[in-house]
This record gives C-alpha cells, structure tokens and sequence, in this order.
C-alpha cells in the first residue's frame, strides 16, 4: 500500500512482457538457502528481518537478506521470478495493487481472494496473516473532534468544508485514497495540502491542519493528540500483514512455512506500533528490535550478537554523528567497498563497450554513427529506478541488475566524449600522416587516439561521477552499497544514518576524481595541452 | 587546353618518361554540381618544380592529392615515372613521396626528431640510422639538432615548424614532393626566408615538386613552369617568361596584372 499504483500500471505491462520471455529463476531455493526480502520503510523492514530470524532459530536453513526493495512491484516482481522466497505483503496491497481488483472491506473475502489468485496465476502462497492490520486511516486533532462531536468519516464529511487537510503525497493521488473518499463519502474538505508524513504529524500538532491520513501501526500515534475515525462505510480494503512466498520453496522447505506460520496472528497493533515507535522515534536497530518481537513471541531467545547490538545501543543513544561513523566503521567500510566495486564494474563494462564502440563509428562515420550516439543518449533519459524495475526480470535482485542499470548508464558519457574526442583531434597532423604514409590504423593508433586520449579520459569521469552518484540507487534492489544507509535513513527518519552514506559517496565521487585526474595527466601525451 | 602540356626542362633526360603525367583526369565528387577538375594533361619532367597557381576552388589542392592517391580520379590515368598510379600500392607511393601541407601538419604529441623521422620509422629503419637522418635533416632546414631535437611543436615558431615539415618531407629521400601552400600562413620575412631554404633545398636533394600557391609572384620566383588552374580548367603550363610575355587566356593576364587570384577574379 505504500506505493504508487500509478508507476506500477505503467511498469506492468513491460515487466510482464519482458518476464515472459526471460523471467530466470535465478536465487530460487535449491539449495539450503532462502531469501527474504522487504520493501523500503520500516515496518517492512522489521518483518522481514523477523521473518528472518524467525526462519534461522527454528530451522537449519541459511537466510539471504534483501531488505529495503524499491517499493510492491520491486518486491513482487522479485518474487515472482524467484529472486527472493518471501516477503511481507499486505492483502490489501495485494487485492488492490497487484489484482486491480474493486476495493471491499470485507476481510476473509480479500484473504481468500487473494490466496485464491496468487496461487493460481503465479504459485505464490499467502500465508497465516501477523495478526495486525496496516490500513489507512483518517484522524482529526482531538480538540477539532470533541468541538463537533466527531466519530466516524460520514460525521467529518458533514463539516469538512470548514476544515484544513493535509494527506500524504500518495494518498492524493490513489484512486483508493483522497479520490475514492470523495466518491463514497463525499468529503470536501475546505483546503487539502499534500505532505510528506513527518511534516504532518508536526503540522497536526501545530493546529495548521485538522485532518490527516495515518497509517494504522504508525508508531507516532500514540504520543499525537489525535482522534482516529471509524470507517463506517467501509471504504479502506483491509491491509492484514501476511507472508507472502513462493509455492516452490515451501514445498521444497516445508520447515520454512512452519516457522512462518509460528507467527500467526502473533502481532496486534499496539504491539507493532511500538515497534515501529522503537525504529522510528528512537532509531534503535533493525535486528535488535526484530530479536526483541521474536523473545517477546517466545520463539527465540537473544543471541550473543543480540545482546552486543543492545550494549552499542545503550551506549551510542545520545552519540554524536562522528561518534556514529566510528561505531559503524566496519559496516560503512563494507558498504564503501560494496559502492566502489559496483561503480567500478560497471565503468569497466561501459568502457568496454564506449571505446570500441566509438572507433568502430569512427570508421563508419556519417549519420549511422550519430543515430547510435543518439540512440544510447536516449538511454540516459530512462529513470533510473524505472530502469532497475524493467532489469528485475530478467537479473532478479542484487549486484547484477545493479551493475547492468549503472553499466547503461555509464556508456553515454563515455562513447559521447570518445566520439567527439577522436573527431576533433587535431585533423591537420591526421592529414599529415595519411599523406606521409601512415596505414589507416598507424593513423588511429599513434596519432588520433594519443590527441583524442584527453578528452576520452574526461568521459571517463563524468561517467565515473555519474555511476558513484547512481550507485547510491543500488541499494533499491538489494545490491547494498553507500545508498543502503541513506534509504533506510530516510525512512527511518534518521539524519546521522542518512549522512554516513551521503558524506562517504560524496567523498568517494571526489575522491575518484581526482585519481583519475591524475591518471588522465600520467597518460596525456607530452606536448598535448588537456 | 590552351597550351601543350608536355613540357620538358632542358636538362632533362629527353629520353627518360615524365616523373608525373596526368593524361586526361577528371575528378568529380560525390555530391558536388560540378568536376573539381575536368581533363586535365599535364607532364612533369625529372627534377622540375611545376607551381600550381588557382584560387579557392580551382582545383589545385585536388590535383595535388591525385599524385599520392589521396584522390582517385573519376576518369583518367595519372602516373608516375610511366606506371599507373592505381598499380601502386598507396602507403608505398606515399612513403616516397613528401608532402608539406600549410600549417598543422607536425604530430604535437611527438619530439621534432621523430617527427623528422617518421617516414623512415613507417619505413624500418633502424634508429640509429633514423637518429642520423633526422640530425642531417634539421641541420639542412637550419635548425640546431641539439636545440631542436627533443622540443615538441608546440614549443617552435610557424616558420621553424614549417622548417620541420621540410626535414619530416625530405627525411626518407623522396623523388617526389608535394607542397599545398607550405608558405602561406608565414609572415612576409619568415616566408621569404623560408622560400630561400626551399630554392637551396631544391638544389641539393633534386626532388621533382609540385607547389601549390595562390601568389603569382612566389609561382614566378620559385617553378621551372607555371600551371594556371582555374574552376578545374588547366589554362596554361608555361615557364614564366613565356606566361609573362604571352598569356594564353584573359584570367591569366588578369592573375599577373593583380598578382594574386582573389583579386583578378574580382574583376568584372
């Protein structure tokens, strides 16, 4: 549900397309290994980290994390094509996102719907729900609702017109949010601003705005002063918080389902709010918290590495930003590695295809060699996450779907420089040594691409500063990196996480550069000014 | 064609075949309204220096590139020595044929000894041998070997570069030298100094030259024989005492009145 429907109606049909044909069950569970995954804001998170442990304390399987994918289609189409095992779905989500199908508030109808579908169209198995439901929710300030003696949604449509909204950027837009509220209830607020969600809560409590849109488990409810009202005609589709897997692993895993299943209606809301209160508001750690919910489940007691997370945790609450980086050196320095090789990679695959590339048109030459130019140049204009869901299918999640978007991305600047580079060298002394007797390749080899050499090596870093900034994307499909603890920052609201990616990239992006630079100087032939 | 093009240089083998004849060679390229040369016959005895005078457009830097197939003709024979050119390999005809273009044509990247030396480079020769010739080379042009060797282009002046592309043409001994407008970018002192170098050259390496110009007085001062080219017609090919004394065609006249073809072509 925290998705746009709109991107994914664009998406699908490609995908679809594209997974006909190639859609490989690459990270399938042959092996004793399974994948969860889990969509980038913390709640999601937290479940699949619980899945997770859940899976490693009851059964001898090995668990892959790829937590924080993009958004639903990310996830299910990673699913789908057996990229991941499992994922925390909600049926809403579900019967509305994925099956297009009408809205209704019946429970056991979408459960059953769903697990219907699911199974039929694509094997995939929704198994027993959590126990709590996430929907979607509308709130007044306390003191708005006492003034008219508000309860329900049909009682605030009565006086909405002289009331302030503020809903989340995706709630205007979905048709099952803002649009379907006006349909069903007839609510015509007075003014609606559209707002990111922790501005809302602030704005809220500020008095700016009377009415909000709040998610069910919002761990931020319970310190608001605000009034949630009934849904009386049953206009919000149930969202139960469900496993949803792969048919294919639980019959090969049978012990998977069953530690899965352990967690059945194990979750209420109260709990799960102060859950995602604990992420949130306190930033404590994913795995801590998901280790907390499994003892207080009775599932597991806490690890060794439990109760190191805890100790950090009490002693790091109140850190500063450097004390932060300090304690989370090991990691960061993983994550660095983890962006460097993935930017490397993919520059050296796209100078592997620029360069030869650009001398093979630098023979062809004529228009051919400017519509490939132009051609590749349109690539650059595919946005990037769209680019990352078109490569699910056929890469699954991970470093290769990463490496190929960031590949793509890296030829343009690199063919575009090549192209120019060897066509305006210095076409006098070309001349020269044609007329002198130079073979079309002596020409190239030891006049044109030594003069053009400069300009090539300023592709290569315009291209290296665009892949080391994209690569920050990576971690949307799993694939890690120094964009992991800037996206699970931001949904984490937590600016000393989001910081100790974004400062390491930035410094990475110059650093890079200026080694270049040096190269591109050790290289530049004497005599040749840059 | 106004004037019988098989000149011959008095001391000229008479029995020996032209170094370079073009019997008949029109060039059109494709795309262009018009030829850029249309039946052209031309004959150049051993050791002679033919200066090509045209304006922009007649044809000149065209006919020039015939000679070391960088331009194939659309019909006609061009040959040198009495072969066809189109039986020779084209790397090979350029290796022995030098060619000084009017400015930019040293490799920036490369010292001005290597430079000097990159025929005989494409050539083999071992670099000791190279290293010797291109020191002969530069002391011909006059520039000091130890001073100039080991400087790259972009440290020489325009006329010590120009004195360069005289040592890299000449480096392997050609028979043949081409020059497209090898004076035209100098200042009137470094042109005649250089215009100097090139009489003195000539006498002691015997190479039969083409030079393009679009200055009467340097065709006058420099070749055995005058070719006048213009709109891709060969109007006359006559030693300059003759084209002096008997111009063959109106835009001759006009090109020795006004001295340069610009300004006998801005006449109504």
């Amino acid at each position: 549900m925290n998705i746009g429907a709109r991107r994914r109606a664009c998406l699908m049909p490609a995908l679809g397309l594209l997974g006909w044909g190639l859609a490989s069950s690459i990270g399938a569970a042959t092996d004793g290994t399974v994948v969860v995954g889990s969509k980038n804001f913390a709640e999601s998170r937290f479940l699949g980290e619980l899945f997770a442990q859940a899976i490693e304390a009851q059964t001898s399987l090995r668990v892959e994390r790829r937590l924080g994918l993009a958004g639903t289609e990310f996830c299910f189409e990673a699913l789908r094509t057996g990229a991941i095992d499992v994922y925390p779905e909600y049926t809403g989500t579900g019967w509305v996102t994925l099956l297009r199908a009408e809205a209704i508030a019946d429970q056991a109808g979408v459960l059953a719907g769903v697990r219907r579908e699911f199974r039929e169209r694509w094997d995939l198995e929704w198994l027993a729900p959590l126990g709590f439901e996430n929907s979607w929710e509308i709130a007044v300030r306390r003191e708005v609702a006492e003034r008219y003696s508000l309860r329900t949604i049909s009682q605030l449509a009565a006086v909405a017109g002289d009331l302030r909204a503020g809903f989340g950027l995706e709630f205007v837009a979905r048709e099952d949010g803002l649009e379907g509220l006006r349909r069903v209830y007839g609510l015509e607020p007075g003014s609606v601003r559209a707002l990111q969600q922790t501005p809302q809560y602030q704005a809220a409590r500020e008095g700016i705005i009377d009415v909000v849109d709040v998610y069910t488990t919002d761990g931020r409810l319970a310190a608001a002063d605000l009034v949630l009202l009934e849904d009386d005609r049953g206009f919000f589709p149930p969202y139960q918080a469900a496993p949803l897997a792969r048919g294919v692993t639980l019959r090969e895993h049978p012990e998977m389902a069953a530690a899965l299943g352990r967690l059945a209606g194990a979750l209420d809301v109260a709990r799960m709010r102060e859950y995602n209160r604990r992420l949130e508001e306190l930033h404590e750690p994913l795995e801590l918290v998901a280790a907390d919910a499994l003892r207080d489940l009775g599932l597991a007691g806490g690890s060794d590495a439990d109760a190191e997370a805890a100790r950090q945790y009490a002693d790091g609450a109140r850190e500063g930003f450097a004390a932060y980086v300090w304690r989370e050196r090991v990691a960061l320095g993983r994550r660095t590695l983890e962006h460097l090789g993935l930017s490397a990679a993919a520059l050296l695959l796209g100078a592997a295809v620029a360069i030869p590339l650009a001398l093979w048109l630098d023979r062809r030459g004529g228009r051919v060699a400017e519509s490939v130019v132009r051609f590749v140049g349109a690539t650059q204009t595919v946005p990037s996450l769209a680019l990352l869901g078109f490569l699910i299918p056929l890469l699954g999640v991970g470093v290769k779907p990463a490496i190929a978007a960031l590949w793509i991305y890296a030829i343009f600047p690199m063919l575009r420089s090549a192209t120019s580079g060897l066509r305006d060298a210095d076409p006098a002394a070309a001349l020269a040594a044609t007329a002198l007797g130079m073979t079309e390749g002596q020409v190239l080899r030891r006049v044109r691409l030594p003069l053009a050499l400069p300009a090539i090596m300023a592709g290569v870093r315009t291209a290296a500063a665009i892949t080391i900034g994209t690569a920050t994307l990576a971690a949307f499909i799993g694939a890690g990196g120094l964009g992991e603890p800037i996206i699970a920052g931001l949904q984490l609201v937590d600016t000393k996480r989001i910081l100790s990616g974004a400062v390491p990239a930035a410094l990475l992006a110059l650093l890079v550069d200026w080694v270049l630079g040096r190269v591109e100087r050790a290289l530049r032939p004497p005599g040749v000014s840059g | 064609m106004t004037t019988s093009a098989t000149g011959s240089r008095s001391n000229a083998n008479a029995e020996a075949p032209p170094s370079i004849e073009l019997r008949e060679v029109s060039k059109t390229y494709r795309s262009a309204s018009r030829p850029a040369l249309r039946d052209v016959d031309l004959a150049i005895a051993p050791g002679e220096t033919l200066a090509l005078i045209g304006g922009s457009g007649s044809g000149k830097t065209t006919l020039l590139r015939l000679l070391n197939r960088m331009v194939e003709p659309s019909t006609g024979v061009v040959l040198r020595d009495g072969q066809a050119i189109g039986e020779i390999e084209p790397i090979e005809l350029r290796r022995r044929t030098g060619y000084v273009q009017q400015v930019g044509g040293l490799l920036p990247h490369w010292t001005v000894e290597r430079n000097v030396w990159l025929v005989p480079e494409l050539l083999g020769w071992p670099l000791a041998d190279r290293r010797r010739r291109a020191r002969e080379l530069l002391e011909a042009v006059g520039l000091d070997p130890d001073a100039y060797g080991d400087r790259h282009p972009h440290r020489l002046s325009g006329g010590e570069r120009q004195r360069v592309a005289f040592a890299r043409a000449l480096a392997a001994g050609p028979r043949t030298l081409l020059l497209d407008e090898p004076f035209g970018a100098l200042d009137a002192i470094t042109r005649d100094a250089l215009r100097r170098l090139f009489l003195e050259l000539r006498r002691r390496f015997e190479a039969t030259t083409v030079l393009v110009t679009h200055d009467i007085e340097e065709a006058m001062r420099l070749g055995d024989r005058v070719a006048v080219l213009h709109e891709g017609e060969l109007l006359q090919v006559a030693r300059p005492d003759e084209l002096r004394a008997t111009p063959a065609h109106p835009y001759v006249a006009l090109l020795l009145e006004h001295g340069n073809p610009r300004a006998a072509e801005a006449r109504p």
